[in-house]
C-alpha cells in the first residue's frame, strides 16, 4: 500500500476538532513540538520518557482527529526507513562528540554494541517518531490551500505565498497528468524492471516523460498567465488571503499544547 | 538525501537556516527583478512538475530505484541558480510540512545542499562546459556535480551531528550518489534538456546569458590542476582543520584512537596507498583521477546522439502472421474473447461502487458500443479489461484467462487501449518513437519493431510522419498515431475511450471508418465508449448501457434507441435522424423510424412513393 496526494487530500477534507481549527495554529503547534523535541539532550535517559509522552499526545490527538489508523500507519511507515536506518546503525559506531563508550555486546569481526551507541541511537528514533507524527496530522488535517493561507496570515512574503498558493494548484493537476501517461505506459507493457529491454533505453523512456511533463507544464504555465492577464494580473499582484480571527477552540488547543510541553520539561 | 529531523542538534540546525535565508531572499529579490510578471507563475508551475518528476522512480540497478532531485535541471531551463534556489525551496517546503521527505528543522540544511549547492556548482559547471561540450553534454555533467557535490556536504552534515563515521559515511554516499547521479540526475536531465531544445527551444533562452569571461575560466582551471598536483605534498603529512579541532576538544589520544578506528575499511584512507609512501599519495590522487577520467569517457559514449538503440541477445518473442492479423487458434474452452464475471470496483478515494456486478462478454470480431453518462464506470471498465486494475471482487477473463501476474503481458498485448486524451499516451518526441514504444517494451527485435511501425503508420494513414513531433499534429493526427501506437502491438482486441471527444465532424466520421475497415479487413474486436450517438447505429452491432456501475441494456442499436428509460438514464439523446423520423412520423407520414441516414432515405422515398 502507497499513499498519494489523493489520500492525503480525503483525511484533510474531514471534519473534526482539529480538522477546524485556525491552519495558522497547527503550523505554530507543529513547529514548537517539533522544535522542542529536536532541542532535548541527545544522550539523557529521560529524553526517552519526554519524547514518549509528547508521541502519546500526539497520538490522541491523531484519534481526536479520527484520521484512518491504517493510513497514519502507513504514512508514518514510509517517512521512517531513512531516520530508522541511521538509529540502527547508532549502536554499532563510536559516536565522534562521545569520549567514553560502555560496551554492552562483542560480536564477531570487531563489531561491538555501546550502551551510549544503543542510547543515541534510540533518542534519534523516538525523535523521528515525534516529527512524523507531528507533520502527519499537521498535513492530515489541514487543507493544503489553508496551509498557505495561513503561512501568509504568519507573514511569509507575499511572492513566495503566491508561488505556494499557485504550485499547490499545480500539483494536483501533475499528479493527475503523471498518473495518466503512467496508466497509458502500463497498458502498453512498460515495466521499469522489464529484462526484455535494455536498461539504457527503459531510462530513456522515464526521461522522455520527465520532458513531456515539462513542457505540459510550462506549456500549461503560458495559458495560465494569458487568464490571469485576462482578469488584470500585474506584477504588483497579490493573493488574497482575507482575514481570519482565532476561536476559543483554537485558544484551548494551543494552550493544552503549550502546557504539555512545559509540564514534560519541568515534571520529567 | 533528504535528512529529517532529529539527526541535526539544536545549534547547527539554525547555523544552516542562518546560511540559507540570505540565498533565499536574495533568489526571491532575483525573482522580483529578473523575473517578469509573464514567468512567475511559470516558475510555480515548473515546481509543480519538479514536484511530480520527483515522484518518478528511476531503476539505479541491483534491485534498487531513487529519484532526481532536479535542482540544476530546473536551473539550466530557467538560466539562473537563483531560479533553481527559490524552485527548490519551494518543493522542499510541500515536502516536509506535506509529506514528511526531510524534517522541518532540518529544511535549512537540506536547501543548502539540495538547493545552494547543487544549483550553484551544477549550474556553473553546466555553463563552463557549455561552450566545449555542448548543450546536452555539459547539462549531464552539470546534473552530475551538483548532486555528487550535495551529497557529499549532506556526508558533512551528518558526520559533524555526530551520526556517521565520516570516512565510511563518505566513501558510502560519494559512491551511491556519485551512481545515481551517473544513471539518474545526470542522464535524465541531459535527455529532458535535449528534447526541450528539440521541441521548444524558446523556452531555453541561450542568447539572454553573458559567457563566462576568460579569465574566470582559466583561474577555474588553474584551481583544480593545482589542487590536483599538490594535493598529496600540501595534506599528507600535517592534521587538517577538522582533525586539528579534533585534537584540540578531544585530546591527541582520543582523536587519534577515532581516526585508527574510522579509517580502517577505507582503501585508499588519507588519499594514499598504504606502504608507498609519497609515491602512494600520488598513486592514490591518480586513481582518483582515473576514475573520473572513466566516468568523462562513458558520459561522452551514453550522451553520442543515436539513431538507433541497439537491443542485445533479444530473440523475436512472437511468430508474425503476415497474412491474418488474429490468430486463428481459438481453442479458449469458451466462445468469448473477453468476458467478466460479477466484475466489482470500489476506488480507496471514493465510497461508490464504480463498478457493481459487471457480466460482460464480448466475442472475437464483434463491434460493441458502450453507453453511458459520465461517471457511469466506462473508463474502469476498461483499465479492467486491460488488467489496469485489480477487481475488488469478480472475475476477468481474457481467452479464457483469468487475468493474474503470469500472463499480463498477453492481455495488454491482446487487448489494447486508446486512451481519450492522446497526449496521455504520446510523450516520445517523434511519431515513431512513440509508435515502437508497444514494440519495445514486449522486446521484438528492431526489424520486427521497424516493420510494425510502418505498417501500423499505413493503417492509421500517417506514413511519412515517423520524424514530425507529436505536439506539431493536428488533434485528428495525435489520435491516429495514439492509435498506431497500440496497432504496433497488434492488438486482437482494440477499446477506444472516446475516440472522437474534440474531432471536427469530418474527422470523427473518417476516424470511425478507419475503426470499421480495421474490424472489417482485419477481424480486430473493437469496443468504443462514446457519446456521439449519431456515429453508434452506423457502427455498433450490440450496445451495452451502463448506469451507475452496472450494465442496465444490451441490445442491436434498433432495440436501445426504441427504449427512451434507457436513453434518459445514459443523459444522452436519440440520433438526430430517429429524432428527424419520429418527427415526420408525428406528422402523419407513413415512415419506420430508421436509425441511419441510408434507413431514412429509404423510409422517406418509400413513403413518397418514389
Amino acid at each position: 500500500m502507497h499513499i498519494t496526494l489523493t489520500d492525503i487530500e480525503r483525511e484533510a477534507y474531514k471534519s473534526s476538532l482539529l480538522h477546524n481549527m485556525d491552519g495558522r495554529i497547527k503550523i505554530i503547534m507543529t513547529l514548537a513540538v517539533i522544535i522542542y523535541s529536536v532541542s532535548l539532550p541527545r544522550l539523557d535517559i529521560n529524553t526517552i520518557e519526554r519524547l514518549g509522552i509528547i508521541w502519546l499526545y500526539l497520538l490522541t490527538l491523531l484519534i481526536v482527529a479520527r484520521l484512518n489508523p491504517v493510513y497514519a500507519a502507513v504514512r508514518m511507515a514510509i517517512a521512517l526507513p531513512f531516520g530508522l536506518g541511521i538509529s540502527v546503525l547508532q549502536p554499532f559506531i563510536r559516536q565522534p562528540f562521545i569520549n567514553d563508550f560502555t560496551v554492552i555486546y562483542l560480536l564477531p569481526l570487531g563489531i561491538t554494541i555501546t550502551e551510549e551507541g544503543l542510547l543515541f541511537g534510540s533518542i534519534i528514533f523516538s525523535k523521528f517518531m515525534v516529527s512524523v507524527t507531528a507533520v502527519v496530522l499537521l498535513s492530515s488535517t489541514t487543507q493544503m490551500q489553508d496551509m498557505v493561507s495561513s503561512a501568509r496570515r504568519l507573514g511569509l512574503p507575499a511572492e513566495m505565498t503566491l508561488l505556494f498558493s499557485m504550485m499547490v494548484r499545480y500539483l494536483f493537476v501533475f499528479w493527475g497528468m503523471l498518473r495518466r501517461i503512467r496508466t497509458a505506459q502500463k497498458t502498453r507493457c512498460f515495466d521499469i524492471w522489464n529484462k526484455d529491454v535494455p536498461r539504457r533505453w527503459i531510462l530513456e523512456q522515464i526521461g522522455l516523460s520527465i520532458s513531456a511533463l515539462f513542457i505540459r507544464s510550462y506549456e500549461q504555465g503560458e495559458r495560465t498567465y494569458q487568464s490571469m492577464l485576462c482578469r488584470a494580473y500585474s506584477a504588483d499582484s497579490q493573493m488574497c488571503v482575507g482575514k481570519k480571527t482565532l476561536g476559543s477552540g483554537d485558544y484551548l488547543m494551543f494552550s493544552i499544547t503549550v502546557v504539555m510541553i512545559i509540564g514534560v520539561q519541568i515534571f520529567i | 538525501m533528504h535528512i529529517p529531523d532529529g539527526l541535526i542538534p539544536f545549534p547547527q540546525y539554525i547555523i544552516y537556516w542562518l546560511l540559507v535565508l540570505p540565498p533565499v531572499y536574495l533568489s526571491l529579490n532575483w525573482a522580483r527583478q529578473e523575473l517578469d510578471e509573464m514567468k512567475t507563475p511559470l516558475l510555480a508551475v515548473l515546481a509543480a512538475g519538479i514536484f511530480a518528476i520527483q515522484a518518478i522512480n528511476l531503476p539505479i540497478g541491483m534491485g534498487t530505484s531513487g529519484h532526481m532531485v532536479g535542482a540544476v535541471l530546473a536551473a539550466i531551463i530557467l538560466g539562473s541558480p537563483y531560479a533553481g534556489l527559490l524552485l527548490l525551496t519551494l518543493v522542499l517546503v510541500v515536502q516536509a510540512f506535506v509529506f514528511y521527505d526531510g524534517g522541518i528543522t532540518t529544511l535549512g540544511a537540506n536547501i543548502f545542499n539540495m538547493g545552494l549547492v547543487s544549483c550553484w556548482s551544477g549550474y556553473y559547471t553546466y555553463r563552463w562546459l557549455e561552450g566545449r561540450l555542448g548543450t546536452v553534454k555539459a547539462s549531464f555533467a552539470g546534473a552530475w556535480v551538483g548532486l555528487f557535490l550535495s551529497a557529499i556536504v549532506a556526508t558533512f552534515q551528518i558526520y559533524l551531528a555526530g551520526a556517521f563515521p565520516l570516512i565510511e559515511a563518505l566513501v558510502v554516499m560519494g559512491t551511491f550518489h556519485a551512481i545515481i547521479g551517473f544513471v539518474g540526475e545526470g542522464f535524465i536531465t541531459a535527455i529532458v534538456v535535449k528534447s526541450i531544445i528539440a521541441s521548444r527551444p524558446d523556452i531555453m533562452k541561450f542568447e539572454q546569458r553573458k559567457p563566462i569571461s576568460r579569465n574566470l575560466q582559466v583561474l577555474g582551471i588553474a584551481i583544480v590542476l593545482i589542487l590536483a598536483v599538490a594535493a598529496p605534498y600540501i595534506a599528507s603529512t600535517n592534521p587538517d582543520g577538522l582533525e586539528q579541532a579534533m585534537i584540540h576538544l578531544m585530546g591527541e589520544e582520543q582523536a587519534s584512537n577515532l581516526e585508527t578506528s574510522i579509517h580502517y575499511s577505507a582503501p585508499m584512507a588519507d588519499y594514499s596507498i598504504p606502504g608507498l609512501g609519497r609515491a602512494g599519495e600520488v598513486g592514490a590522487i591518480a586513481i582518483g583521477t582515473l576514475i573520473l577520467l572513466g566516468m568523462g569517457l562513458l558520459l561522452a559514449k551514453f550522451s553520442r546522439t543515436k539513431q538507433d538503440i541497439p537491443i542485445k541477445n533479444l530473440e523475436e518473442k512472437e511468430s508474425v502472421n503476415e497474412n491474418g492479423w488474429v490468430s486463428q487458434d481459438r481453442d479458449w474452452g469458451t466462445p468469448y474473447i473477453i468476458e467478466t464475471r460479477n466484475l466489482m470496483h470500489e476506488y480507496r478515494s471514493g465510497s461508490t461502487k464504480a463498478l457493481n456486478g459487471i457480466d460482460f462478454c464480448v466475442k472475437p470480431g464483434e463491434r460493441i458500443v458502450l453507453l453511458g453518462a459520465n461517471g457511469a464506470g466506462k473508463s474502469t471498465l476498461f483499465k479492467h479489461l486491460n488488467g489496469i486494475l485489480k477487481p475488488t471482487s469478480g472475475e476477468v477473463i481474457i481467452k479464457g484467462q483469468s487475468i493474474d501476474k503470469t500472463n499480463i503481458k498477453d492481455v495488454r498485448r491482446t487487448v489494447g487501449v486508446v486512451f481519450q486524451d492522446p497526449d496521455d499516451q504520446i510523450f516520445s518526441p517523434t511519431v515513431a518513437q512513440d509508435v515502437a514504444f508497444g514494440p519495445m517494451n514486449l522486446g521484438l527485435s528492431e526489424k520486427e519493431i521497424e516493420r510494425r511501425v510502418k505498417r501500423a503508420l499505413e493503417m492509421v494513414r500517417l506514413t511519412g510522419y515517423e520524424d514530425r513531433a507529436p505536439h506539431h499534429l493536428s488533434g485528428g493526427e495525435k489520435k491516429r498515431v495514439a492509435i498506431a501506437g497500440i496497432l504496433a502491438m497488434k492488438p486482437e482486441v482494440l477499446i477506444l475511450d472516446e475516440p472522437t471527444t474534440g474531432l471536427d465532424p469530418g474527422a470523427a466520421a473518417r476516424l470511425m471508418r478507419m475503426i470499421m475497415e480495421m474490424n472489417r479487413n482485419l477481424g480486430i474486436t473493437m469496443i468504443i465508449a462514446t457519446h456521439e450517438v449519431d456515429l453508434v447505429p452506423a457502427f455498433a452491432q450490440r450496445i451495452c448501457v451502463l448506469s451507475t456501475g452496472k450494465i442496465i441494456g444490451e441490445g442491436t442499436p434498433a432495440e436501445i434507441f426504441s427504449r427512451p428509460d434507457l436513453i434518459a438514464k445514459t443523459h444522452l439523446r436519440l440520433p438526430l435522424v430517429a429524432q428527424l423520423m419520429e418527427q415526420l412520423k408525428e406528422a402523419d407520414l407513413d415512415v419506420e423510424v430508421a436509425l441511419t441516414i441510408e434507413g431514412a432515405k429509404s423510409e422517406i422515398l418509400k413513403a413518397l412513393g418514389r
